[in-house]
């Protein structure tokens, strides 16, 4: 039986990964680029899922890298073959961030006056739309599990994350991971095989 | 050890899910996907100055004063090298000699008897004279205060 937990998601070899980290630490403008080109769209995806707003994320995005950068470049950061746990976890505190800002400065509005702007956790964040239907119907699923289960699927799925490094990254056990995953995966089939049987 | 209402989890939780996963890989490929490509540039911009300048240290950043130091050093070195190193420039030696006495044994005006002697007889007439100065001032002096002492009268 393969152990799902062994999977790297990450398309690189970790001494590949430490040889670019080392060049971008000491000012490399061409590994840097590098590491923006494989990491970007990843975290990007992943910010993106959780704040449902292009532009927000776009913008998050380019502050976890400023973060990674100065971090790096300074020598806060030693390379141990923890970088992309290191790197999510800033992504995802920016995210916490970003949702305790919006929180504090939103207005109270009638969520049928926000129509499609309304996000399902009152923050006003728009959702991505999506042209094939399935995706649609995927992404509202996901909307509808609990923040808990919410987040496992987009570190997993969106970041490319395997169970060890978002166990490391929640500072949860692995196991009570496997099982919220199964348990969330679960749910998503429920709710798509009930929206199939029932398309109104 | 399970619950009772749960059923055992596998170690593959993604096993028997292959078409719910398909689908998430496929949501989350299409976000990626919406990355503005320039996205790229615009951190690579922001990140410029952390990576091409790495912030200098203390020291490093006082180099250029301290170069600038030393180069103006050097040159008010070699100035007054050239300076001292001309011929005909009086300087002390190693002997000790002031610059005078070697500009004076230069001119050999140190050179003979005779003019010792008359040297010496012109200190003589110099510190006659100076003593009989000293008399004239103390005897002008007495007539001020004489005079002094008459209008205070």
């Amino acid at each position: 039986m393969v152990l799902a937990t062994s999977d790297e998601p990450q398309s690189a070899g970790p001494e590949d990964v430490s040889s670019l980290l080392a060049r971008a630490s000491a000012g490399d403008g061409d590994a840097w680029r590098e590491v923006l080109e494989r990491y970007g769209p990843r975290v990007f995806a992943l910010v993106r899922s959780r704040c449902h707003s292009a532009e927000l994320a776009e913008e998050i995005t380019q502050s976890v890298f400023v973060t990674i950068a100065t971090k790096m470049t300074s020598g806060q950061y030693a390379e141990c073959g923890r970088f992309e746990s290191w790197l999510f976890r800033v992504a995802m505190n920016r995210v916490r961030d970003e949702a305790r800002r919006a929180r504090r400065q939103a207005v109270p509005v009638a969520p049928e006056a926000l129509g499609p702007l309304a996000g399902p956790d009152g923050t006003g964040m728009a959702r991505g739309s999506d042209t094939d239907p399935a995706l649609e119907r995927l992404r509202e699923a996901i909307g509808s599990l609990n923040p808990q289960d919410q987040e496992i699927i987009h570190l997993r799925h969106h970041a490319q994350l395997s169970f060890r490094q978002i166990a490391d990254l929640l500072d949860e056990p692995l196991g009570t991971l496997l099982a919220r995953h199964h348990r969330a995966l679960k749910k998503l089939r429920a709710m798509l095989s009930s929206d199939a049987e029932d398309p109104s | 050890m399970t619950r009772s209402n749960d059923a055992p989890v596998p170690i593959d939780p993604e096993h028997g899910f292959e078409d719910i996963v398909a689908l998430l890989e496929a949501l989350a490929e299409s976000d990626r996907a919406k990355m503005p490509a320039e996205l790229v540039d615009r951190t690579m911009v922001r990140t410029q100055s952390l990576l091409g300048r790495p912030e200098p240290s203390p020291v490093v950043r006082r180099f250029p004063l301290m170069r600038i130091a030393a180069v103006l050093g050097v040159l008010v070195s070699l100035g007054a090298l050239l300076i001292v190193q001309r011929p005909g420039t009086p300087r002390a030696d190693a002997s000790g000699d002031s610059v005078l006495a070697r500009t004076a044994l230069d001119l050999d005006l140190l050179d003979g008897p005779d003019w010792v002697e008359d040297l010496d007889a012109e200190i003589a007439v110099l510190l006659a004279e100076s003593t009989m100065l000293d008399g004239e001032l103390d005897r002008e002096l007495a007539d001020f205060d004489l005079f002094h002492d008459e209008g205070a009268l």
